[in-house]
């Protein structure tokens, strides 16, 4: 597989290649932060980064694929939280753990079937129907606990807690859960027809339509999927914090669309995939891990986030510009 | 059936008036449960409350008309008001400040224009990435900390307190800057490269119009007017707040939208109207005190139905006359 773009390929040593170059971020970050914090690079630190990324990970995939179609999902973050403090309310009312987790999950990707109403039946911008989604669920999960947060009683022994917190082998359930899910989700988006409409989707909707591919069905699918691993998240999420956060979502909307398109510079020059996603949120995890060690502040964090998702973005459009390749004398694009 | 009745009435007209039954329906409701609505003072509330809303969705509407999406504004304007307030606190005249916090926001507009516009990134994603930098840099001037210093004795609050005839300040920049960008859009060369941009970037481009800069300039207005609106609302609490812009998104996002579905395009007029309905159901809410997440719902809800309209005339309009839908929009 590889992209023609008039000039000979050169031979590049297979791990150079430009594809793999967050791999190499990632490496280089580790050295740099090993060099100024030793605590950094101690196995318990190491295993605490993987538990910690593994809840954004598992957040964002369905999102990558949103980004995939060339659409945009705004709605995750408040979706998550609106998971979380569904969990919150279900056991404060007496359900069992497990069943609250489930029928938080089922109600918050109600939110994922409005956005693909939105989008695919009244064919709203898919921005717009998820800045109004987002509203929506914002408001819900605060409207749940009034406002503020509800904590929950230990949840020690049950299924959750075990997820969250248990180890095996030293290696934390949370990040084996994640990567169980992007392997299947990474089967699903390479081995089977669905994966290939997404993107042949993302590359140009009508022809897709044109051929009788059932579009809208596909659209409808990814957005839902996409609610439900961000409802999964915020249940998660819930089980880390102890307790249901009606506002969790503000610090996840910048966070998740770095990891995706930072995601989108590794294996697939310049689209969404959700293998590029896992690195994505090690890479995000790493660095949010080593800052804090050295003490940086908020500021600084949002800073470096905000400039690694501009850095993430431009490599993925030049890419893309590279490929489309110019014709003509005035051009325009 | 209905609407063959109506005749000569054309389908813009029907729209508008819908709106206005609407509204007024909205504004009869919230004076029937709430007898202080009408009162003068809730009026002037209402106007204040208007004109924060109105003005960020004024440059909103600019980028929105070069077919664009800002998600930075909210974000930049946050850098701006903190800048503002930073600067009155070393005891710089409020005037000099505004200036700043004005600059600030031509800055950050800039960047993103010069981002979308001329290295062609795609603008959500770039944007939310820049206005999480402004965002953490506007951390900068005091980690965080609300500044209250000087904020009584410098005068600034009289940029929300201060009246004219009675009128307060803001309502005042409010009319100056909508009639100024109604000049501009409806009634200028200038403003109409906007629309040409936004309805087809190529055509736009090879009739002459320079769609960069074109772009670069809508963003510049949407920065600045948001700060502005910021400002505003730091004046108004009386400290310089981080988090003072991040309650714009919604509102501006659904100001802008309920004018795009009264008129089928972004104009100054329709976000206006939009402004002000959106404000009003906000304010009707407090003074029934209903907690802040209710409102919320409703102007997230009111967003989707705004939309939900404006599709359902498209659609109307497409099974009626399907052969003369090329022109319109």
């Amino acid at each position: 597989m590889t992209i023609r773009d008039g000039t000979a390929k050169k031979k590049v040593f297979p791990l150079f290649r430009p594809e793999l170059a967050m791999i190499w971020v990632i490496l280089g970050v580790c050295v740099v932060f090993a060099g100024m914090s030793r605590v950094f690079l101690q196995p318990s630190n190491i295993m605490e980064i993987l538990r910690q990324c593994s809840t954004m990970a598992i957040l964002v995939l369905g999102v990558t694929w949103v980004i995939s179609l060339n659409e945009i999902d705004n709605a995750f973050p408040d979706i998550a939280a609106c998971a979380s403090m569904l969990t919150a309310l279900f056991i404060r009312n007496g359900i069992v753990f497990e069943l609250a987790a489930l029928y938080a999950i089922l109600l918050s990707t109600l939110f994922g079937a409005l956005t693909s109403v939105l989008v695919i039946r009244f064919q709203f911008p898919s921005l717009i129907a998820t800045i109004a989604v987002s509203g929506l669920a914002k408001a819900l999960a605060s409207a749940i606990g009034k406002g503020i947060p509800i904590p929950v009683p230990s949840t020690a022994g049950s299924v959750i807690y075990s997820i969250v917190w248990g180890k095996v082998f030293g290696i934390p359930v949370l990040f084996l859960v994640a990567v169980a899910l992007y392997t299947v989700s990474y089967f699903i988006q390479e081995k089977t027809r669905f994966g290939q409409y997404v993107y042949a989707i993302g590359e140009n909707s009508q022809a897709v339509q044109e051929s009788g591919i059932k579009r809208k069905r596909v659209m409808a699918i990814v957005f839902i999927v996409a609610a439900m691993f961000a409802a999964i998240g915020g249940v998660l999420m819930m089980g880390v914090l102890q307790s249901g956060q009606p506002k969790m979502g503000t610090s996840f909307f910048l966070d998740g669309f770095t990891v995706v398109f930072l995601g989108a510079v590794v294996f697939k020059m310049g689209k969404a995939n959700v293998a590029g996603t896992l690195l994505g949120a090690i890479l995000l995890g790493i660095l949010t891990n080593g800052l804090t060690l050295l003490g940086a502040s908020y500021f600084m964090s949002q800073i470096i986030k905000g400039s690694l998702l501009i850095f993430g973005v431009s490599v993925v459009t030049m890419s893309k510009n590279k490929q489309r390749g110019k014709a003509g004398v005035l051009t325009y694009e | 059936m209905n609407k063959e009745k109506k005749g000569p009435i054309s389908n813009e007209l029907f729209t508008l008036l819908v709106f206005v039954i609407l509204f007024l329906s909205v504004l009869a409701a919230f004076s029937m449960l709430n007898r202080n609505f009408f009162s003068v003072r809730n009026m002037l509330n209402i106007l204040k409350h208007v004109s924060v809303i109105a003005i960020a969705a004024l440059g909103l509407t600019f980028v929105i008309a070069v077919g664009h999406a800002d998600i930075s504004f909210y974000m930049t304007s946050c850098f701006s008001a903190m800048l503002m307030s930073w600067l009155i606190a070393r005891g710089l005249s409020p005037l000099l400040c505004i200036a700043a916090g004005i600059a600030g926001g031509l800055v950050w507009g800039a960047f993103s224009g010069f981002v979308v516009g001329r290295y062609k990134l795609p603008d959500k994603i770039s944007t939310i990435a820049i206005g999480s930098i402004a965002f953490g840099m506007a951390y900068l001037f005091s980690d965080g900390a609300f500044i209250y210093t000087n904020f009584t004795s410098s005068g600034i609050t009289d940029l929300n307190n201060a009246r004219l005839f009675g009128i307060p300040v803001p309502v005042l920049i409010m009319a100056a800057l909508y009639l100024a960008a109604y000049v501009v859009m409806e009634r200028s060369k200038y403003g109409r490269q906007f629309y040409s941009v936004g309805y087809n970037k190529k055509a736009a481009f090879f009739s002459g119009i320079g769609v960069d800069r074109v772009i670069v300039v809508a963003f510049v207005v949407c920065s600045a007017m948001a700060a502005v609106s910021t400002m505003i609302t730091s004046a108004a609490q009386g400290n310089g707040n981080v988090k003072s812009g991040l309650t714009l998104l919604m509102p501006c996002f659904s100001a802008v939208y309920i004018g795009f579905a009264v008129f089928k395009k972004p104009s100054v007029i329709g976000t206006f109207l939009g402004a002000v309905f959106t404000a009003m159901i906000q304010n009707g809410f407090t003074l029934m005190s209903v907690p802040f997440y209710y409102s919320d719902m409703v102007v997230s809800g009111l967003l989707i139905l705004a939309i939900l309209f404006s599709r359902f005339e498209l659609s109307s309009q497409l099974a009626r006359r399907p052969k003369q839908q090329k022109e319109g929009r």
